[in-house]
């Protein structure tokens, strides 16, 4: 399904918390909002369920304006970053609850709630109570319980980041395996950027109440709109190149041992990856390498060295798809 | 807007009646202050209130009143916050123990005067066990503990009520305090007993005022225990409130109405202090944390 | 030393159990006490008269309980409605007002039942709500609800809208994410409040005899002219009858509410 918003603002009594957000999401999309703690991102999926109110602005599904559309009728299901499973319902009494809201006869209940459990790997669990399950099943209960709800659109907030790395990894996969099996549009509140980038079709970037980039993950990468957003995405050296600055990402530096560009100021091994620090008169370089390249090379601290730029990224020059 | 008007819409019930309650004491207030129209007074004044703070029989209820409500709050205090540390140090705040303390919270205050005169009256359980022991020869040597002018029934009555209630209001709070706190006193060399009285106690010393005042607050504007218990005279004062509400001269109403009057000022004040005292203990127990 | 100071504790703890039960039993035999006369520690006779009298007249019996027990119980359960109503407004909602609302509903609290008695009854007669069962009602309500609106408050504090969000975006209307989510989890809470609104009111002998004018008879209204007279056994008799059917109840609640407890995780929603 799609959904629409348009210079949506949203406030908490006199402080207004989301800013002129305008968002497009296609029939099928996973789409990821990215952001720190307190940008807005949580907020705003709140307005899309109909839980807030907008100030002024527009949120259309599927072509119908939503603004005094009650939260019950918009079919946008949350699953909550803490979850909110009932604790005095049973897993099976959870995930059957939107069916016998909706008056689903018992048995088709009893087969989806089995199916359901079967597509996140808790076959077996309908009796379990609530809190006799571990933090990964209860994970599990929540999805299958919005899945049951049969969602036009499915709001993940944040909804994996009790976990340890192993499982949200884990977690991810099945978000986006469900997402695919059962054609769901999917927005997903995260301030994990590798976890944006791995699953959506598309990023976007918010903070401080304003969207500030919208566009696939490559892209978003590639064709920063400003300094901010490149940042967010890994660390950045500014490098004054032919009297204009330019943007380089760590990875897209070349140490060549041969060269005589500046001098090795510190060395950081951090297993797979190592961080060279490079002291160049444009000012201080920060390059990153595969560990084996570096062993390769054998170089330490005061070595002169030379700097090759392989690629730069184009900030504030991005042409954003419309 | 639907959202805004919400609110207001579950609080309907409870403005209906607020509405009426304070229907109620504006107008005690008014005719306390002589304003009757049905009557046709409508001057007001503070006649009524100099008159019932200068007559002899009505400052002694305003007194007799007053000393009631001190002693039984003071005692119920004190005795209560000693169960209460029993209960806390011999680590019994849960279970059989607590039903006991819970028991007198159920009972309303007339069969409650009906136990005090089962046990105290000179005909009562006490005066014969004294008896039996040979310390008293006859059944008048046992002291009036009812119908006296010390009111002494009435504040015994009061403590089987309160006591309990002290307990059941401090103790969460004194347990939990005990058992954090307590522990890291112990912890430091102090006693057991020391760390109850230099940690524990000063901690809770807030919710304990508090206590007080409700006891001593509803102590002051009660009726059943001084009307049931009470002397001829003097009488407390809700009694000798309700004596002038119901007098023929429908003139005496206005004294009533100051009698109420007084005892609402005085709840009010003891209400004040009650909140200031709320709210110092929340800072306190969040500077804590 | 340590003996010792578990000797005292114990003896404090044994002094009050004692001075808690003691009057309840004196009270028991009383119930079947014919004769007890000076100086015996027990009753010379005993006899089934007051609790005959009483079950004889079975009629004023059952009319009493009627009376008493609905009245109270009708207090009790509008106390946890409006209670319930004002706590959530209250709770869950930030309004112009809020603070003012607050103090209004712990107002009563404050000021003694008599005083409001006096001042309310010329109002209660012009409204025709004197002497009447309604009236008697609706004056213990003003005097009960804020005992239930404090509980019903930190009830819903503790459950919080949470849930009824999350089941409103999974399809329930309010109404429904109110009785399915929210109620359930409040049940234990709504019985204590029940139970303390119904003690108020079960309790209230001033505002009864006052609005009520002596037509409406509950429990203490009966009780006190026994105890003035000195028919000590049919008061006693009363005394017992009442109590137990309201610990009774209670024991009943305080069961289900532990029943209940164990269903629902409440360490879930801390």
């Amino acid at each position: 399904m799609s959904l629409r918003i348009e210079q949506l603002n949203v406030a908490f009594g006199k402080t207004e918390v989301l800013h002129e957000i305008s968002l497009d999401i296609a029939d099928g999309e996973f789409v990821s909002l990215l952001g720190a703690s307190g940008c807005g991102k949580s907020t705003l999926l709140k307005s899309i369920a109909g839980l807030l109110e907008a100030r002024t602005g527009k949120i259309q599904i599927d072509g119908r304006e939503m603004n005094g559309v009650l939260p019950e009728k918009r079919g946008t299901v949350i699953v909550f970053q803490d979850l909110r499973l009932f604790p005095h319902m049973t897993a099976g009494k959870n995930i059957a609850f939107p069916m016998s809201i909706q008056g689903i006869p018992k048995e088709r209940q009893k087969e989806t709630v089995e199916r359901l459990l079967g597509q996140v790997q808790l076959t077996g669990y309908e009796n379990r109570k609530i809190r006799e399950m571990s933090g990964g099943q209860m994970q599990r209960v929540a999805l299958a319980r919005a899945l049951a709800a049969n969602p036009r659109l499915l709001l993940l907030d944040e909804p994996f980041s009790g976990l340890d790395e192993r499982l949200r990894a884990e977690m991810g996969e099945l978000v986006r395996k469900l997402h695919l099996e059962n054609g769901l549009t999917t927005v997903l509140v995260t301030h994990d950027k590798q976890e944006a980038l791995k699953f959506s079709d598309r990023i976007a970037l918010m903070s401080g109440g304003r969207m500030l980039q919208y566009d696939t993950p490559q892209r978003i990468f590639k064709y920063p709109v400003n300094r901010e957003v490149a940042e967010y995405f890994g660390r950045m050296n500014y490098i004054r190149e032919k009297g204009q600055e330019i943007g380089v990402r760590p990875f897209d530096i070349r140490i060549v041992p041969s060269g005589n560009d500046g001098m090795v100021k510190d060395i950081v091994f951090m297993g797979e990856t190592a961080e060279i620090r490079v002291d160049t008169p444009k000012g201080e370089v920060f390059c990153m390498l595969m560990s084996s390249e570096l062993e390769a090379m054998d170089m330490s601290v005061g070595d002169r060295v030379g700097i090759e730029i392989l690629r730069n990224v184009c900030v504030g020059m991005a042409k954003t798809e419309e | 807007m639907r959202k805004k008007l919400t609110p207001y819409i579950l609080l309907v019930p409870q403005i209906i009646l607020t509405i009426f309650f304070l229907i109620g004491l504006i107008t005690g207030i008014a005719q306390s202050l002589g304003v009757i129209p049905a009557f046709g007074l409508t001057e007001p004044t503070l006649f009524y209130y100099k008159e019932i703070l200068t007559k002899p029989d009505m400052v002694r209820s305003v007194l007799y009143s007053l000393r009631i409500a001190f002693f039984s709050a003071l005692f119920s205090t004190a005795a209560g916050v000693l169960l209460c540390a029993v209960l806390v140090m011999s680590r019994r705040t849960k279970g059989r123990m607590m039903r006991i303390v819970q028991l007198p919270i159920v009972v309303p205050h007339v069969v409650v005067a009906l136990f005090v005169i089962n046990i105290c009256s000179q005909n009562g359980l006490l005066a014969r066990v004294i008896y039996a022991f040979g310390l008293i020869g006859e059944q008048q040597e046992f002291p009036a503990l009812i119908y006296d002018a010390g009111g002494f029934g009435i504040i015994l009555a009061y403590l089987w009520k309160e006591i309990p209630f002290i307990v059941y209001f401090v103790i969460a709070l004194m347990a939990n305090i005990d058992g954090k706190l307590g522990e890291a006193a112990v912890n430091l060399g102090a006693g057991k007993v020391q760390a109850f009285f230099r940690v524990t106690l000063p901690l809770c010393a807030n919710t304990i005022y508090s206590g007080f005042l409700i006891i001593f607050v509803f102590a002051l504007g009660a009726y059943e225990l001084p009307f049931i218990l009470g002397a001829t005279t003097p009488k407390a004062l809700p009694v000798q409130a309700y004596i002038q509400y119901t007098h023929p001269d429908l003139r005496n109403r206005p004294y009533a109405m100051a009698l109420n009057g007084l005892i609402m000022a005085i709840s009010l004040l003891s209400a004040c202090v009650y909140l200031a005292l709320m709210r110092r203990s929340q800072k306190k127990l969040a500077g804590n944390k | 030393m340590k003996k010792k100071r578990f000797a005292i504790t114990n003896m404090i703890l044994a002094l009050f159990v004692l001075t808690v039960v003691l009057p309840i039993a004196v009270m028991i035999v009383w119930t079947v006490t014919e004769r007890w006369a000076w100086p015996d520690l027990v009753p010379q006779v005993l006899s089934l008269r007051a609790l005959s009298e009483i079950f004889r007249r079975s009629e004023a019996l059952a009319k009493l309980f009627a009376s008493s027990i609905m009245i109270s119980a009708a207090v009790a359960m509008a106390s946890v409605v409006i209670g319930t109503l004002t706590a959530r407004a209250l709770v869950l909602y930030e309004f112009w007002g809020k603070r003012m609302m607050y103090f209004f509903t712990v107002l009563p609290f404050m000021v003694p039942a008599t005083v409001f008695a006096m001042g309310v009854q010329i109002s209660f007669i012009k409204l025709g709500l004197n002497n009447t069962v309604a009236g008697v009602v609706l004056s213990h309500l003003i005097c009960s609800l804020p005992y239930a609106v404090r509980l019903m408050m930190d009830g819903t504090a503790a459950v919080g809208d949470r849930l009824e969000e999350q089941a409103r975006v999974l399809g329930a209307s309010m109404g429904q994410a109110f009785f399915r989510v929210t109620f359930p989890l409040l049940v234990p809470v709504i019985l204590s409040s029940f139970s303390m609104a119904y003690i108020v009111s079960f309790s209230q002998y001033f505002l009864t005899l006052l609005i009520g004018g002596g037509q409406v008879k509950t429990f203490t209204i009966v009780m006190v002219p026994y105890l003035q007279g000195g028919d000590r056994n049919i008061a006693c008799a009363y005394s017992v009858i009442f109590l137990g059917i309201t610990l009774a109840v209670f024991a009943l609640f305080e069961k289900i509410a532990g029943r209940w407890g164990k269903n629902t995780d409440t360490e879930f929603y801390t």
